[in-house]
């Protein structure tokens, strides 16, 4: 079996290759449902130490991009491991970055970190207007939706998807978490959103508390 | 003064401000402004950056119109022109209803075509890099050499309308910033493998990374610093600062990763700069408090750094004495608050970053949007600084 604690520290650590070999030595050992939930949780774990390294000023955002990567490499290994045992999802989150934003780079490390989480996540592109999320939520019905925006005017885009969610009727049945360079927490407030997303582990962590409630 | 005696003194109160030996008579300041200018005028963002005339009426009247002694950005930063000919496209979206550019990135290196690129990145550079970047270099010869032709004369059609500029602004006592200098990991960043394949081949590949630097440095050196700085002859109008140099992504670098990757490029061309008798803006966006350290290590009054989102007081207590500061009243301010609480802002700002010198006044962050300032409060401030910013 797999040193499930070791792995955890590798993927906090950033050590790559030393993690995939972990991860490819692990496949091929035929593990049980638990086995691949232990290793998924390593992994979690591993990135919850980027967050909170992130978070003490360790890491900058060149490291959690990175973490993404590497992350997405090492599920790419489990996942035909995961789809076989069914494994377990915490949660679904849709995502997108809103109209007139074309930027996706904060919003697919929060994916990265979402999946790593154990939520599947419909992520809808950049540039998305407000009907796209409505489209996206009423197709998957997902436990949140989380919006993204880097420009200054993509606050509109985040306005209009909040309104266009609540005239589709759909508002009430998500939790909504927002985040980006000009989103804070007053502005979340004042528009409505359950809650700001600082940076992308703290946004996990959000999400996390509304899906075990 | 005649023009040449008001740029000569516009060029002094920053060469004092960033020299540090003495006070500069007031306060300088360098505009912050981008597209904001244009978006708040009565034409199209795609329209302007394609013509030069509206160019010079919008920054002629910017100049003329705000109280800057130096405008950073003029129209250099999106030559559309230039690129439209070459066709370095698809990575520009403009949406002239909002007045915005998104870019998109493009990749014009592989990476497993670092080994290609370090074993002759000349070679590479014409076979691969300019049609992939430049595309309508791409097909017969005959057109790579129309082409090329046709982007030399947008190159000079741009430097006719900055020497314009220029002269023009120069009766008023302002100055252009002078010429860009990029590090390798913006240029990487930006023309060949985009923000995450660049910060993931500093984790994955690093030592190849590293080598293909160390071979395009001599052909950027020369056309980026040497050409230029070294063996042009000086402008006839002089620029408020030498060397422009934007830290675009070393904010998202570790300590450890720009001490590495980033800081010996900057300190080279400090260090040439020094021996040249050039100044040096240091344009450094996002949060780089974690680089303070390599800042303090620059030859003393050769350089300024454009603070966006440090604390800036604190940037004048560690680095103040090394190294002039620049930045200041935020944007949201500027575009919500009253023409009074602008004005006391700066009024705080000026009161505690300018004693000593080593200080120059700027909006704190890229003005771009409609959105970044409201135009009286923009004034409001620039006028209060000339007018009270004295030593």
């Amino acid at each position: 079996m797999i040193n499930v604690e070791q792995l955890a520290k590798l993927v906090g650590d950033l050590e790559e290759e030393q993690a995939v070999q972990m991860a490819e030595a692990f496949v091929v050992q035929n593990p049980s449902k638990e086995e691949v939930e232990a290793v998924v949780a390593a992994c979690q774990g591993g990135m919850e130490t980027v967050g909170v390294r992130f978070g003490t000023g360790e890491y900058f955002i060149g490291d959690l991009i990175y973490s993404g990567e590497l992350l997405a490499r090492i599920m790419s290994i489990l996942k035909p491991l995961m789809v076989a045992n069914n494994t377990s999802k915490t949660g679904t989150i849709v995502l997108g970055t809103v109209k007139g934003d074309l930027h996706d780079i904060g919003k697919n490390i929060f994916r990265g970190m979402a999946e790593a989480a154990g939520f599947v996540v419909h992520d809808i592109g950049f540039d998305q207007p407000a009907s796209a999320f409505v489209e996206k939520v009423r197709e998957v019905k997902p436990d949140i939706v989380g919006m993204s925006a880097l420009l200054t005017l993509a606050l509109d885009g985040v306005r209009d998807t909040v309104k266009a969610l609540k005239d589709a009727g759909v508002r009430d049945s998500v939790k909504l978490i927002a985040g980006g360079n000009p989103i804070t927490p007053e502005f979340c407030k004042q528009t409505g959103i359950d809650a700001y997303g600082g940076n992308a582990a703290n946004g996990i962590k959000t999400c996390l508390a509304w899906v075990k409630k | 003064m005649s023009e040449y005696q008001k740029a000569l003194y516009t060029r002094t109160l920053f060469d004092d401000a960033i020299g540090m030996k003495k006070e500069p008579d007031r306060v300088p300041v360098m505009s912050n402004a981008f597209t904001w200018p244009i978006v708040i005028s009565k034409y199209k963002l795609s329209e302007v950056l394609r013509d030069y005339d509206k160019l010079f009426e919008i920054w002629y009247g910017f100049a003329r119109d705000y109280y800057h002694d130096s405008l950073f950005d003029f129209g250099w930063r999106n030559p559309m022109r230039i690129r439209d000919v070459l066709g370095i496209s698809g990575d520009y979206v403009f949406n002239d209803e909002e007045g915005t550019i998104n870019h998109i990135e493009k990749h014009c290196l592989e990476v497993d075509e670092y080994d290609e690129f370090i074993a002759d990145p000349r070679r590479f550079m014409m076979e691969k890099f300019f049609p992939r970047r430049m595309t309508n270099l791409a097909g017969s010869r005959l057109n790579a050499k129309n082409t090329f032709v046709a982007g030399m004369n947008e190159f000079a059609a741009l430097g006719q309308y900055i020497g314009k500029l220029a002269g023009a602004v120069a009766e008023l006592g302002v100055l252009l910033a002078g010429g860009g200098y990029l590090t390798y990991f913006d240029i990487w960043i930006h023309n060949f493998r985009g923000l995450k394949g660049t910060l993931t081949d500093l984790r994955r590949i690093p030592d190849k990374v590293q080598a293909a630097w160390e071979k395009y440095a001599p052909m950027y050196e020369f056309a980026a610093y040497d050409l230029p700085f070294r063996y042009s002859p000086p402008p006839p109008i002089p620029p408020s600062i030498d060397i422009a140099l934007p830290l675009i992504g070393s904010g998202l670098l570790s300590r450890v990763q720009f001490g590495r990757f980033v800081w010996p490029q900057i300190k080279q061309v400090a260090d040439k700069a020094t021996v040249d008798g050039k100044t040096i803006m240091i344009f450094a966006e996002g949060n780089v408090e974690h680089l303070y350290e390599y800042f303090l290590q620059l030859p003393k009054g050769v350089a300024c750094i454009q603070f966006e989102k440090d604390d800036i007081r604190k940037a004048k207590a560690i680095l103040g004495k090394h190294c002039c500061i620049i930045g200041g009243i935020s944007l949201e301010l500027l575009n919500s608050g009253t023409k009074e609480q602008c004005i006391e802002e700066t009024k705080r700002l000026v009161d505690d970053l300018a004693p000593g010198g080593g200080y120059i006044f700027s909006e704190a962050a890229m003005m771009a949007f409609k959105t970044d300032g409201r135009p009286e409060n923009v004034r409001a401030v620039t006028e209060y600084v000339r007018m009270n910013g004295k030593y």
